[in-house]
């Protein structure tokens, strides 16, 4: 006969060979002995814990032709028919791939049969959770009452998706997953029978690594069992699971206690070269972590069996690391590997993720929200205190007006680029704002670019003021109102005059200044039609005939600032960019007026 | 042939070949396997040699069932890949159940490749779990997986794991130069690039994409953003791909005359034809997206030296060796790299959940310049 696989050879055929399930076990044997079995029994749990198993049992302690017993005696014509799936009575169904409703009805249609030589018929339900919702609708009716002959037994690894009106009908019996120390004696068992020699530690190894399945682990030694020629040590299971040797990992841990981080590629290098799985990498150094942990907070000795490895040696190194390394630093550490370890899982790059977090571990960087929170207050606090060092050195940036930048940029943001701003070509456009929102034009700040028109126009101040003609400040006072009434008369007028700043008076003339961006407005102000409304308006509101011109500067232009606005938006930036000042912006970009204001 | 078994082909597996020898050899065969590790290093090749070596214990390559199962036609032979774009269904899952329980030629043993395994939908996992775990007598099945988080646990616990590790650089280089014919500069930037997947460093090397590197450190390192530059980035990358795909659709164009050749005028013509083109239009759709995968791949791979410069590392491990001058010129904050990481990945899934490539590579460009 063919090879059978170890852990269809090793099914249990008897209650008690079941491993690491007494609750249910012992329910089962007790009803079967006390003649109380019942007509419906749902089995949930995790892959590899015995469902099928302790069902097939059921079937076959029923249906034993020596008489109902938790032992079957293995031998009679039911038991072997059952055990080798050609039991008329017991009907193993795989319901993933018979999930239709048609399915349920041909059983239900075929439950009324009595057994033929056996006592019960007992249909085995696997994989139950894959039935449509029909079909277990289908189903209800012949689960709460079948005929007596018939025992259910569904099995599923997940219960949740069983209709609540299905496992109600049922007695509900949950597989837990099974013990380190159970499973790891139990492959030591079927290794010696199989007549491989297994050493304890990596048993336990293996016993790990299976989490909680027996299949699992029964495969594994299975796999040992070959790989190895009938003699598995623990470097035999590290080395075929592809598992990261202790020792990798507490170089890694070492590495970064010493913070050098151009090591860290030479060190990624050699783990994929040497074959291993970054994710595998990264989960065991998730646990090695955990092990730290423990030992960084567990004092006493005998709770330190909680490790994922209890050997003295290595608590001493693990001691010694978590002493170098600090609670506080092993909390973070815990928290980026976990971060990584989820990561990791879908990047297209897994090596740089490995190596930008092992980096960031050195260098004690924390991402972590209060972290951040933490630095962007100490920002702001050295932003806000008047005369600090921040605010001296660039007295522009907080000044600045509420630019296309919407309103989301988060203060921090704001704070945070300010400084990368400044050098750029906005500190001119900034000072001259500083310089009209001061208004005095001969301001030594006042850059090369303007210096010509400027101190044309501080001459012009100078003399159109002793002739009691517009001077320049009534202007740029009388602004505001002209805007308006720009606005009332021409729309387009006013959206146009907004781009533009009063830079001078020369004699009876106006010179208006556009930014390069804005060129095409002053153009547009040129033009005969544009001219003459505004000419009206100035003699309207400033009650003399003005005539104007426009220049247009190479500088970038911020849109004008009246005079008396200048210093409330200035307050406004420092609270930060809130509701309030977004209004402003609004209103200043858009020339527009609040009508109704709705919150 | 000159290699006396199809093993000898297999390059770098040392370990894991050895491992299914001895079970062939110790006759210890069980009846599922699973084939884990990294994409493109070799799994797929493997599991059809190890297919060949279950009904010919040498995998001579010369016997009839060797031949067989290489070209496809062996009857008791069974591959299995996404037929749909990203998975595999439950109808190709219940075809193959119902093959299941069929006589066997010669006695041999029927042996079944899932290939691409973790595309399996639930539902057609599943349906595979009973008949994995106890199929009939002288059944294998060898499922092959990439990615072990989309496989069942239900699935892979009734399986013997067969580990697959990424391969050494100087094999992956040795494949390429000699077996490839790909030129000596070419290849080593692609073993770089790929970090030990031969598949992918095929790929990148027969790709336009190592032209475009370029423009793409230029891109990252730039101080300023510039709209335009990430705009046309975009559009060479999905160019690239999209030249691919053309010279894909050439060949497939030939093979769809050829096969005509044969069916003309015979009544399932039309239906032939209808379904070799769905298959090549799903051919191209994957190989299209396979493309842009690597860009991402590229363009994480500019990251990464840019964090081996920060950190004064040696520039042996800088993988675009020939931008080192340019890349050199970057100044970048830890931090930065590490949402620009973020933001790669993020364009991986965008583009893997089927968003417009070229808005998503804009999309990726726009942020990158902009967290510069």
């Amino acid at each position: 006969m063919a090879y059978v696989s170890l852990y269809r050879k090793w099914r249990p055929q008897s209650f008690s060979q079941i491993v690491g399930q007494d609750h249910v076990s012992r329910t089962l044997s007790n009803a079967i002995e006390a003649d109380h079995v019942g007509h419906a029994y749902l089995f949930a749990g995790p892959r590899g814990t015995g469902k099928t198993s302790t069902a097939k049992i059921l079937a076959k302690s029923v249906n034993c032709l020596k008489g109902s017993t938790p032992e079957p005696c293995g031998t009679c014509e039911s038991c072997k028919t059952i055990m080798n799936g050609t039991s008329l009575d017991v009907i193993e169904m795989d319901a993933a791939s018979n999930r239709g409703i048609d399915e349920i009805r041909e059983l239900r249609d075929k439950v009324a049969f009595a057994a033929t030589i056996g006592r019960k018929k007992v249909y085995i339900v696997d994989e139950v959770h894959m039935l449509t919702e029909h079909a277990f609708n289908a189903l209800l009716k012949t689960l709460e009452e079948p005929p007596s002959h018939v025992i259910f037994i569904l099995a599923t690894t997940d219960a949740h998706k069983v209709p609540v009106t299905i496992s109600s009908r049922c007695q509900h019996f949950v597989f837990r997953p099974i013990s380190m120390q159970d499973m790891a004696e139990h492959v030591i068992k079927v290794a010696k029978a199989e007549k491989v020699s297994i050493a304890k530690e990596a048993a336990l190894v293996i016993a790990r690594q299976a989490e909680g399945s027996l299949r699992d682990a029964i495969g594994i030694l299975d796999q040992l069992a070959t790989y190895t020629d009938k003699s598995i040590t623990n470097e035999n299971v590290v080395d075929f699971l592809g598992l990261v040797d202790a020792g990798v990992i507490e170089t890694s841990i070492d590495l970064l206690i010493s913070g050098q981080t151009e090591g860290v590629f030479e060190y990624v290098e050699s783990l994929v070269q040497a074959g291993l799985d970054l994710r595998q990498f990264v989960s065991s150094i998730l646990s090695y972590s955990r092990d730290l942990f423990i030992v960084s907070q567990v004092k006493t000795e005998q709770r330190l069996h909680l490790l994922v490895s209890p050997d003295k040696e290595v608590i001493k190194r693990l001691q010694k690391q978590a002493g170098q390394l600090g609670e506080d630093r092993i909390r973070s550490f815990t928290a980026e590997l976990s971060t990584l370890f989820e990561a990791i899982k879908s990047s297209a790059q897994p090596r740089l993720a490995v190596e930008l977090t092992l980096i960031r571990m050195m260098r004690g960087e924390e991402l972590t929200i209060e972290a951040m929170a933490a630095r962007i207050e100490s920002l702001e606090t050295q932003t806000n205190k008047p005369g600090s060092a921040s605010s001296a050195t660039i007295p522009a940036a907080r000044i600045e007006p509420p630019r296309s930048g919407p309103s989301e940029s988060a203060p921090t943001k704001a704070v945070d680029e300010a400084p990368r701003r400044t050098p750029a070509k906005d500190n001119t456009a900034r000072d001259v704002e500083v310089t009209s929102s001061e208004a005095d034009l001969s301001s030594p700040e006042t850059k090369a670019g303007l210096k010509k028109v400027e101190e044309a126009s501080s001459e012009a101040v100078g003399k159109k003021e002793g002739n009691g003609e517009v001077t320049l400040d009534t202007v740029k006072n009388m602004w505001p109102e002209i805007l308006s009434e720009a606005k009332k008369k021409k729309l387009s007028l006013n959206a146009f005059l907004i781009e533009g700043d009063p830079l001078a008076i020369t004699d009876g003339s106006l010179t208006i200044s556009f930014g390069s961006r804005a060129a095409f407005a002053g153009k547009e102000l040129e033009k005969r039609k544009n001219a003459e409304i505004l000419k009206a308006i100035f003699s309207e509101v400033l009650g003399t005939k003005l005539d104007f011109s426009t220049i247009v500067d190479k500088i970038v232009k911020e849109p004008v600032v009246a005079k008396n606005e200048a210093p409330k938006r200035e307050e406004k930036q420092e609270e930060g960019l809130g509701k309030e000042s977004a209004l402003d912006m609004i209103k200043e970009s858009f020339g527009a007026e609040v009508v109704d204001k709705k919150t | 042939m000159k290699d006396s078994s199809l093993w000898e082909q297999i390059k770098g597996h040392d370990k894991t070949v050895n491992l299914l020898r001895g079970v062939i050899d110790k006759k210890r065969l069980t009846h599922a396997y699973l084939f884990c590790g990294p994409r493109g290093v070799g799994k797929a090749k493997t599991a059809a040699t190890f297919a060949a070596a279950i009904n010919c214990d040498q995998a001579c390559g010369t016997c009839v069932s060797c031949r067989g199962i290489q070209n496809l036609t062996h009857p008791d032979f069974h591959y299995i890949s996404p037929e749909g774009t990203q998975t595999i269904l439950l109808s190709q899952v219940t075809d193959l159940i119902k093959k299941i329980h069929l006589t066997k030629q010669n006695n041999g043993y029927r042996v079944i490749i899932i290939d691409d395994a973790h595309k399996m939908l639930p539902v057609a996992a599943n349906a595979l779990l009973k008949v994995l775990e106890e199929p009939p007598e002288r059944v294998v099945f060898i499922l092959v997986a990439s990615d072990m988080n989309n496989v069942l646990s239900t699935i892979s616990s009734r399986c013997q794991r067969v580990n697959f590790s990424a391969l050494k650089v100087e094999v992956v280089r040795d494949i390429l130069i000699n077996d490839l014919k790909i030129s000596k500069d070419k290849a080593d930037l692609a073993v770089m690039l790929s970090g030990g997947m031969v598949g992918e460093a095929m790929e990148i090397a027969s790709s336009g994409l190592l032209k475009v590197r370029k423009t793409m450190v230029d891109a990252i390192v730039a101080e300023k953003p510039d709209t335009a530059r990430s705009v046309e980035l975009a559009s060479l990358l999905v160019a690239a791909a999209k030249k691919r795909t053309a010279k894909i659709k050439k060949d497939q164009e030939i093979e769809v005359k050829e096969a005509m050749s044969f069916v003309e005028g015979s009544r399932g013509a039309a239906t032939i034809k209808r379904n070799l083109e769905t298959r090549h239009h799903r051919e191209r759709a994957r190989v299209e997206h396979r493309c842009y995968q690597q860009a991402l791949v590229l363009v994480a791979s500019i990251y990464r030296d840019l964090l081996v410069l920060k950190e004064n590392a040696d520039e042996k491990f800088i993988a675009n060796v020939d931008l080192s001058f340019e890349l050199k010129s970057a100044k970048i904050e830890r931090a930065q790299l590490t949402s620009a990481l973020a933001n790669i990945d993020e364009a991986k899934q965008r583009i893997e959940q089927n968003v417009n490539p070229l808005l998503a590579f804009e999309n990726l460009f726009f942020t990158l310049e902009a967290v510069v």
